[in-house]
């Protein structure tokens, strides 16, 4: 009972400071449209609020996992990567202290990397298995392709008001690495490393959601 | 609108408001299970008839019943003798339950010109000298002096469960009207039995004791367990019926618990409820052993109560807990649920044979006390990554500002032999780091802050505070003291101080919900005394920032400027 009382008093505060959290998408790309991919989902700015929701069963109704439920979830999700055709080399690392989880890969062509990102997606897509078109690489004309197969603006009205704040503190990196330096990027937002062989593009799930901003980009290298 | 409904529903509003005159609670019939009853004298003179008017919650009945009554100007139209004591209670009689109200009368021309144009009760009958109105679920009786409403509503299956009786009774109704006819006498007759009750509640030494005359409010209840029985009955008991299952109805009337009251007061600068809950010998007994504890002196050298945003503490005998647990189990619920006294008792032997009570009132001696000793920003560390020119990530440590508490929990202990292994033994599994009797719990532990543990010879000290732990505090007064040496529990929340210390307006607390606060509280405490005789009490205390503060006036006040 005590406990459960210095939980309360304790718990109040803490659940309303503002959390975030990044998503980190790199991939490294031969020129035969094989490659890697290292995804990361990094929450360590908000493990103050993560721990303070673990004492709670459920949020905004919402049940909260238990770790042991969410390693399980996520090694299944490993398992599903692992059993993809084209996948091989798969790695992943869950780090509870400060809720950084990764999972890489290596991928024998475009297909299978779309594959691998549809995984992440809850929708029907990625029970069926079918890929969605993530990523393009067009080998003749060496023109790589980010795509967004989503209306993100859309998703985020289904999203309950009292966690949008969650979702407006987010925000996504991507990186692409290649062999063969890069002639020229579609998206302004997006910045060209000096020895012009990887660009970066960081956007905040606000500007994600209200379109000021997209990760979509077409890459076209020398 | 005039309907009767619409008539009850303002006089169960306004029935708070109002009072009768010279023990008029002797006209509360010998029988009642519950009593409630409010001061008018007390709470007009502290909050004027004409302040309520012009309230925004007076304006608004104002309106309402100016519809009706254009003539209508205030609630001292209604006719009620509104410095009066005004009585609302309760009878369960053969599977109905009856709600009254008993009021006094203070202008009968100007009570019955209200009754006339927002009633359309149309069996009005002279019974005795008293004037009766009859309709479905209500009987109203009056005279010059005072006004009685008696109301109802039948059990759902009431008319199944007695239709042989009742068909030789009504034998040309059926169905609606039957419900109805039935409903009328019942409730008429429990109304004029009421009026005609020779024998008083004001002669029941527990309402007589309880029953605090000079409080703006008081409720008490006969049987808290009977009470709690009558509504388990009235919400499920048709459903056990109806399954055959009556017998698996629990009977909460035998869980121990008996006479409850409460008594309601606005003090200057406070507002007080003191309450009183009776319990039957079988738990007094238990509950006397639990209570046996007194806070040990040592804690407050580790903390200042009085200084603090807020404190719970608790004083109860870990050993004797355990060892009159399983006494509870089979008083409480082996009454309750008959039909499972066998199980009881085979649990409650299996605890005891299970369970060590000493060793663990020696681990814990159920002395408690936590304190929440300020909030504010700190830093804390995250981890994100930076990139160079080529983009390669590396993994970086930084830090931000968080709004998190500091506070402070000591748990009584006689075993810091045990304690200390029991640490140790989360040094060896990594859950925390210190040696001898300092210890930190891991960030990766399930604790949201920063955690460091000191034993000493008779307590666990939990702390935010790294260099908090130990010997620092000094200065509770000795008045905090005595009132938790005379509890079992006390919650204590100092909201100025919490005001002074937080940065609200960063948690999302708006400037007008902070100066609500700021204007109208101080502290909040509730408290709850061991047990004496066969009671414990409680007590529940607001207090005002200023002590000449009108306590009424201000909470009147605070709903006006909420509303």
């Amino acid at each position: 009972m005590i406990k459960k009382s210095i939980y309360i008093c304790c718990l109040g505060l803490l659940i309303i400071c503002s959390s975030c959290f990044e998503i980190i998408e790199e991939v490294s790309l031969n020129d035969d449209g094989s490659g890697h991919v290292n995804l990361t989902l990094n929450l360590s700015r908000s493990k103050t609020k993560i721990n303070s929701l673990r004492l709670l069963d459920s949020i905004n109704d919402y049940k909260v996992p238990t770790e042991t439920e969410f390693k399980k979830e996520f090694e299944e999700m490993v398992r599903q990567v692992k059993a993809t055709a084209g996948i091989v080399a798969v790695s992943y690392d869950m780090n509870f202290d400060d809720y950084i989880f990764t999972l890489s890969c290596d991928f024998s062509d475009i297909d299978a990397l779309n594959k691998v990102i549809t995984k992440f997606n809850p929708d029907k897509a990625a029970s069926n298995g079918v890929a969605q078109k993530h990523f393009s690489f067009d080998r003749s004309n060496k023109v790589f392709k980010r795509d967004y197969p989503y209306d993100v603006a859309k998703e985020f009205n289904k999203v309950k008001m009292e966690d949008r704040e969650v979702l407006e503190n987010a925000s996504m990196t991507t990186i692409y690495r290649f062999l063969s330096p890069i002639k020229s990027a579609k998206n302004a937002q997006a910045k060209i490393s000096g020895s012009r062989k990887a660009i970066m593009l960081k956007v905040s799930a606000k500007d994600l959601i209200s379109q000021q901003k997209s990760i979509k980009n077409q890459i076209i290298l020398q | 609108m005039k309907t009767v409904q619409k008539t009850l529903l303002t006089l169960l509003f306004i029935a708070p408001l109002f009072l009768v005159a010279q023990q008029l609670d002797q006209q509360i019939p010998a029988n009642v299970q519950a009593v409630a009853t409010v001061n008018g004298e007390e709470l007009f003179s502290a909050y004027s008839v004409d302040k309520f008017n012009t309230s925004k919650l007076g304006q608004e009945i104002i309106k309402e019943l100016k519809r009706d009554l254009p003539n209508f100007n205030g609630i001292q139209d209604f006719g009620i003798d509104l410095d009066k004591k005004g009585h609302f209670y309760y009878q369960m009689e053969g599977e109905v339950s009856y709600f009254s109200f008993l009021l006094a009368i203070d202008d009968y021309e100007q009570f019955s010109n209200f009754f006339a144009k927002v009633t359309d009760l149309e069996e009005v009958e002279n019974w005795e000298g008293k004037t009766i109105m009859i309709e479905r679920d209500v009987t109203l009786i009056f005279d010059q002096q005072t006004l009685q409403i008696c109301f109802s509503d039948l059990p759902y299956d009431y008319i199944d469960r007695h239709e042989e009786e009742l068909s030789k009774k009504y034998p040309n109704l059926e169905g609606y009207e039957l419900r109805r006819e039935v409903s009328k006498d019942l409730i008429s007759s429990q109304a004029k039995r009421n009026y005609a009750s020779r024998q008083s509640i004001t002669s029941n030494r527990s309402y007589k004791s309880s029953h605090d005359k000079n409080a703006d409010a008081s409720v008490w209840i006969k049987n808290y367990g009977g009470l709690m029985n009558d509504y388990y009955q009235a919400i499920y008991g048709y459903q056990f019926n109806f399954d055959n299952a009556s017998s698996d109805l629990p009977d909460l009337s035998k869980m121990g618990i008996g006479a409850m009251s409460a008594n309601l007061y606005f003090n200057d600068g406070n507002m007080q409820i003191k309450s009183e809950m009776e319990f039957s010998d079988a738990l007094k007994s238990s509950m006397k052993k639990i209570y046996k504890q007194k806070m040990n002196k040592s804690f407050y050298n580790y903390v200042n109560l009085d200084t603090a945003l807020g404190y719970m503490t608790y004083s109860l005998n870990t050993e004797n807990m355990m060892q009159e647990y399983p006494n509870l189990l089979v008083d409480m619920y082996g009454g309750v649920l008959p039909g499972y006294q066998e199980e009881m008792d085979v649990v409650a032997e299996l605890f005891t044979t299970l369970i060590d009570e000493k060793a663990i009132g020696e681990l814990l001696t159920g002395n408690a006390l936590f304190v929440m000793e300020d909030i504010g920003e700190k830093e804390v560390a995250y981890v994100t990554y930076e990139y160079d020119e080529e983009y390669n990530e590396k993994k970086v440590t930084k830090k931000k500002k968080e709004i998190l508490p500091d506070f402070t929990m000591i748990l009584g202990t006689k075993r810091k032999d045990l304690a200390t292994k029991l640490a140790k033994l989360g040094v060896k599994y990594d859950v925390m780091t210190g040696s001898a009797n300092r210890f930190k719990l891991n960030a990766s532990s399930d604790i949201p802050l920063d955690l460091y543990m000191l034993l000493t010879n008779d307590a666990i000290i939990l702390s935010t505070r790294e260099n908090g732990l130990g010997g620092r505090a000094q200065g509770t007064s000795s008045a905090t003291k005595k009132r938790i040496d005379q509890s079992g529990m006390i919650w204590h929340v100092n909201m100025q101080k919490i005001m002074q210390r937080a940065p609200l307006e960063e948690l999302g607390m708006d400037g007008k919900s902070i100066e609500l606060i700021n204007k109208n509280f101080k502290s909040a405490t509730l408290s709850s005394s061991k047990i004496k005789g066969n009671t414990v009490s409680s007590e529940f205390k607001v207090s005002a920032p200023d002590s000449s503060t009108n306590s009424l006036q201000l909470l009147m006040d605070f709903f006006e400027d909420v509303m």
